[in-house]
């Protein structure tokens, strides 16, 4: 094994998560590696030093949450803290509400002709250049939404009531992207902002503009590989109502994010979902 | 009093239950958050919205999670939601640049070190948080669960929601990089040291 192939094992040895036979393989190495025996050791002294640098709460932390929880108001917090605290969690609230994309209303209602149109062009091409390994669809279609919301299906499916709240007939539209593991490896890192395993990908954050750069250059074009990996997105637009509902069904187990704020003045939203397989997925029914 | 049932009684509305909960657990929430805002007062204000969250969403918790998993997803959720929020809306920053152009962090975050600890634990223990904080929030989130709060990889492989599997590899991939970071700042702080020694010398 080389030193790049070790690195796991350094940091399974430390958390005592190594197999025996990693730890064989491992010791193995160290025995003729001064490079990874000095990495093992840097590891090892910041595990420890992080471990050490606990600190303590402010003293008066818990009383500050009581008296906020049995409604006194808190004396403590200057107005300034306060009321950038507020922004960033209006903020926050507004961003990560389930409906994810708020849209301005007059320009959904404008663009969703081409929307369509866009969109299922994009999934036709890709049935017929699916001979040639050619896939390409527009994400632009997307592009104009505030935030992409992308989740994973089955877990929605199984864990929430929103996905199967989705009225019959919602037209599915399928944006396929075929990429191969490293072709695509931007969502392997994402962070999930809530319980429903779903990640929000606000506009200017970088793995948005990541995400569609990926789409929109090269990535769209890979081949087919044996190993491909096929991660399907499948764009909703379902009316307020909907979202609303899908609020109030939805386990918030993860935060509060279902405030109907987030939805700021939309009259529809869109919801982008994420399915993974190693097989073609069925493209949809007609759209629209 | 066990923990579900105190749980249950703060999901009902009591309190005096919440209030145990909040005195066990804001050491550890506090200290995830101060790991992931890099400021005390930022790590305070988290803290106290993360139980605020948790005492209105209580009463639809299920016990899907252990209560304890359920409240760091909160808390790191709430922190990251806040360091999205900074990011699209500077208006304090952590860092500022010197005169050198180099960036310095503002608030180290750390408790004032206590009269025992020798000036080389200190210095070293603030060169890793400066190197904590130089990583991506993904990186020192994952670091934090394990390494400062301790946490299985079960516990944060929940958390995250992602598998055991990936909890090994990312982790294994933030500590070869904090250690890089690590090394960085301190050819930084020897560079920086001798740039200032120059400075006495006579012309």
């Amino acid at each position: 094994m080389n030193c790049t192939d070790i690195l796991p094992l350094l940091s399974g040895h430390l958390d005592q998560a190594n197999t025996a036979e990693e730890e064989r393989l491992l010791q193995t190495h160290l025995a003729r590696c001064a490079d990874c025996r000095a990495l093992l050791q840097q590891m090892e002294q910041n595990d420890a030093l992080l471990a050490a640098s606990l600190a303590e709460p402010p003293a008066d932390l818990t009383l500050r949450i009581m008296s906020r929880i049995r409604g006194k108001k808190t004396s403590s917090r200057p107005g300034k803290r306060t009321l950038i605290s507020w922004l960033a969690t209006g903020a926050a609230a507004a961003l990560l509400g389930f409906a994810l994309v708020g849209e301005k209303p007059a320009m959904e209602t404008a663009a969703t002709g081409n929307e369509h149109v866009a969109i299922s062009e994009g999934v036709e091409k890709y049935a017929a250049d699916n001979a040639n390994g050619q896939i390409i669809f527009d994400f632009e279609a997307i592009e104009e939404t505030s935030a992409c919301y992308i989740g994973n299906t089955d877990r929605l499916k199984t864990r929430h009531g929103v996905y199967r709240l989705l009225p019959e007939g919602t037209p599915p539209f399928l944006l396929v992207c075929n990429a191969t593991p490293d072709a695509f490896p931007l969502l392997e890192g994402y962070t999930p902002d809530d319980d429903n395993g779903t990640v929000l990908l606000p506009k200017d954050a970088s793995l948005y503009d990541d995400l569609l750069a990926a789409l929109n250059g090269g990535l769209a074009k890979e081949s087919i590989s044996g190993k491909a990996v096929y991660r399907t997105f499948i764009v909703y637009t379902v009316p307020r109502d909907v979202m609303e509902e899908a609020y109030s069904l939805c386990d918030p187990s993860g935060a509060f994010l279902y405030d109907p704020a987030s939805l700021y003045d939309a009259e529809t939203c869109k919801i982008v979902f994420v399915q993974e397989s190693d097989t073609l997925p069925t493209l949809p029914q007609s759209v629209g | 009093m066990d923990e579900i049932t105190r749980v249950k009684q703060a999901a009902s509305g009591n309190a005096d239950a919440f209030e145990t909960l909040v005195t066990e657990y804001q050491g550890p929430i506090y200290n995830l958050c101060l790991r992931l805002t890099g400021s005390r007062e930022d790590a305070a204000d988290m803290a106290q919205e993360t139980f605020l969250k948790a005492w209105n969403a209580l009463p639809r918790f299920h016990f899907d999670s252990a209560f304890s998993t359920w409240l760091y997803r909160l808390a790191s959720n709430t922190c990251l939601d806040h360091l999205r929020y900074q990011k699209r809306h500077p208006q304090s920053s952590l860092t500022v640049e010197d005169e050198d152009g180099e960036t310095q962090i503002l608030d180290i975050a750390d408790d004032a070190p206590t009269p025992e600890e020798s000036a080389i634990a200190v210095e070293e223990r603030e060169r890793l948080c400066r190197a904590m904080d130089a990583l991506d929030t993904e990186q020192r989130q994952i670091l934090t669960l394990r390494a400062v709060n301790g946490l299985s990889y079960t516990d944060i492989a929940d958390i995250l929601d992602v598998k055991e599997g990936t909890v090994k590899s990312r982790l294994a991939r933030a500590r070869s990089a904090l250690r890089n970071k690590f090394e960085h700042m301190g050819n930084k702080s020897a560079l920086s040291s001798s740039k200032h020694q120059k400075g006495w010398l006579p012309k």
